[in-house]
């Protein structure tokens, strides 16, 4: 019986890259990124930090993010800095259940684009798949 | 062969003589008199005790795996780390006793008599506890996996952090049981009734409780009624206290913070102020509308529910289920607590946090335009 293993780019913990990475791998990071990132899913480790242009189809960060974010799926945790745009179809950020706890992710000064906004009112376009993201809208 | 006869061992009971650590396997002691016992570590397994009288006895880490003890009296008995797996207790008086980390795997407890007694921490996976009675029994941090509870009466028991999954409590009545942090995943509950019960933390999927019967339930942390939420809505409420928001809490006499706006009527350019702790619920149309909230409060803008052009602003909880749109009064929020956006909530705006930071939970599903600021 062979045994399937799943491929994954690792930066770990002490180690610092700065520039573009460009992955057809999953990405976990424990370690910094500073630069642009591409790749299917990106995971941030609760001391991992990534600031840049990420685009993935699924982040998961208990880490420090920061930057422009697009993906289609967005679970946060951790800490997101200041100047950060994070537009995803869908995210989840859950809240702690136990009283007196931390908090589970904290916000600098960001923007959220999630969802498609207009998706109720739209009919269903057939046979045109949006890219990751959705479309922006303007947020006073 | 046993260390003693039937015989023998009356005789030693009766005159206080200890049988710690005795091999008594295959000795027929039913409807036999060893009240305070001191059975302590003796090995009794598979020995039938039909109807006998062990009250007070001390049984704490006896082997009784597979005995036969139904009709026993076994009142105020320790029985502590006792293995009982497989035994059969059907309608035994186990009040007040103290099972305490026994195993009693696949025990058969049915109509048994547990009143008072202490089980925290014990193994009951696949009992049978039908129609039994377990008023005010401890089963703190056990397991009940896959047992039977139908028709059991289980007022006031104290459930806290224990393992239910699976298990069957058709019928069975647990009015005012502490539920608090147990796991009742996959059990059945149609038809139990849970008037008073303490769910805080409680784990089961929303589709369970739709068979529950209750008036009232506690969703207070400390247990202490201080969340009293009506039953009617018993799944609504468990989802909001799922998604770290504070249910609703059930409206009474005494209950003046509570405030409902209902779906269809809207308000326009009016400033409402809601008080510490109070309980707001918009199921209207606010339009540039300011809401100030005191500390604690909590308002839940429904599925039904639009804030339009409005302003809330205050160190309170808010849960947003239904449409925010800022487009007036910028920003839309100012100083929350915590801000819970739901599945099927549409929020466009910003926040501005308070010092301390928002708190945020934002479900898979919602729709946000929302400048955080610091």
């Amino acid at each position: 019986m062979s045994e399937k293993t799943v491929k994954q780019t690792i930066v770990e913990n002490g180690t610092e890259f700065e520039g573009v990475v460009r992955s057809q791998c999953d990405i976990v990071v424990s370690g910094q990124i500073k630069g642009d990132v591409t790749a299917p899913t990106l995971t941030l480790k609760p001391e991992g930090s990534v600031r840049g242009k990420v685009k993935v189809t699924t982040l998961k960060s208990e880490g420090s993010l920061g930057g422009e974010i697009e993906a289609e799926s967005v679970e946060l945790s951790g800490s997101v800095s200041d100047d950060t745009v994070i537009k995803a179809a869908s995210l989840e950020v859950k809240l702690n259940q136990s009283a007196g706890s931390k908090l589970r992710v904290s916000f600098g000064n960001c923007d959220l684009q999630v969802g498609e906004p207009t998706a109720k009112a739209k009919p269903e376009t057939h046979g045109k798949k949006e890219q990751a993201g959705p479309e922006l809208a303007r947020v006073n | 062969m046993p260390d003693y006869s039937r015989e023998e061992v009356l005789n030693k009971c009766s005159k206080g003589e200890s049988l710690e650590r005795a091999d008594l396997r295959d000795v027929v002691l039913n409807q036999a008199n060893l009240e305070n016992a001191n059975l302590r570590r003796a090995d009794l397994e598979g020995v039938n005790f039909e109807e006998s009288n062990l009250k007070n006895a001390n049984l704490a880490n006896a082997n009784l795996r597979d005995a036969y003890m139904a009709h026993a009296n076994l009142e105020g008995a320790n029985l502590q780390k006792a293995d009982l797996e497989g035994a059969k207790l059907d309608r035994a008086n186990l009040q007040n006793a103290d099972l305490s980390r026994a195993n009693l795997e696949g025990v058969s407890l049915e109509g048994a008599n547990l009143s008072g007694a202490r089980l925290n921490y014990a193994q009951l996976e696949l009992a049978n506890l039908g129609g039994a009675i377990l008023e005010h029994v401890q089963l703190a941090n056990a397991d009940l996996s896959d047992a039977y509870l139908g028709g059991a009466k289980l007022f006031k028991a104290n459930l806290r952090d224990a393992q239910v999954k699976s298990a069957n409590f058709e019928e069975a009545d647990l009015t005012e049981a502490d539920l608090r942090d147990a796991n009742l995943k996959g059990s059945n509950l149609v038809g139990a009734t849970m008037t008073g019960a303490k769910l805080n933390g409680l784990e089961v999927d929303i589709e369970q409780l739709s068979g529950v019967v209750a008036e009232w339930v506690d969703f207070s942390q400390a247990g202490d009624g201080e969340t009293k939420c009506p039953g009617e809505s018993l799944a609504q409420q468990y989802e909001q206290m799922m998604n770290g928001s504070a249910p609703v809490a059930a409206a009474s006499s005494s209950d003046s913070s509570k405030r409902f706006f209902g779906k269809g009527d809207v308000l326009r350019n009016a400033t409402l102020e809601f008080g510490e702790k109070s309980v707001v619920e918009i199921e209207s149309r606010f339009e540039n509308c300011s809401i100030a909230l005191g500390t604690g409060a909590v308002l839940t803008l429904g599925k039904h529910g639009v804030l339009q052009g409005c302003q809330v602003v205050g160190f309170g909880e808010i849960v947003i289920d239904g449409e925010f749109k800022e487009n007036g009064k910028a920003p839309g929020f100012v100083g929350p607590k915590r801000l819970v956006v739901g599945k099927h909530g549409v929020v466009s705006g910003s926040v501005q946090q308070p010092p301390e930071s928002t708190e945020f939970g934002f479900e898979k599903g919602c729709v946000l335009r929302l400048k955080i600021q610091k």
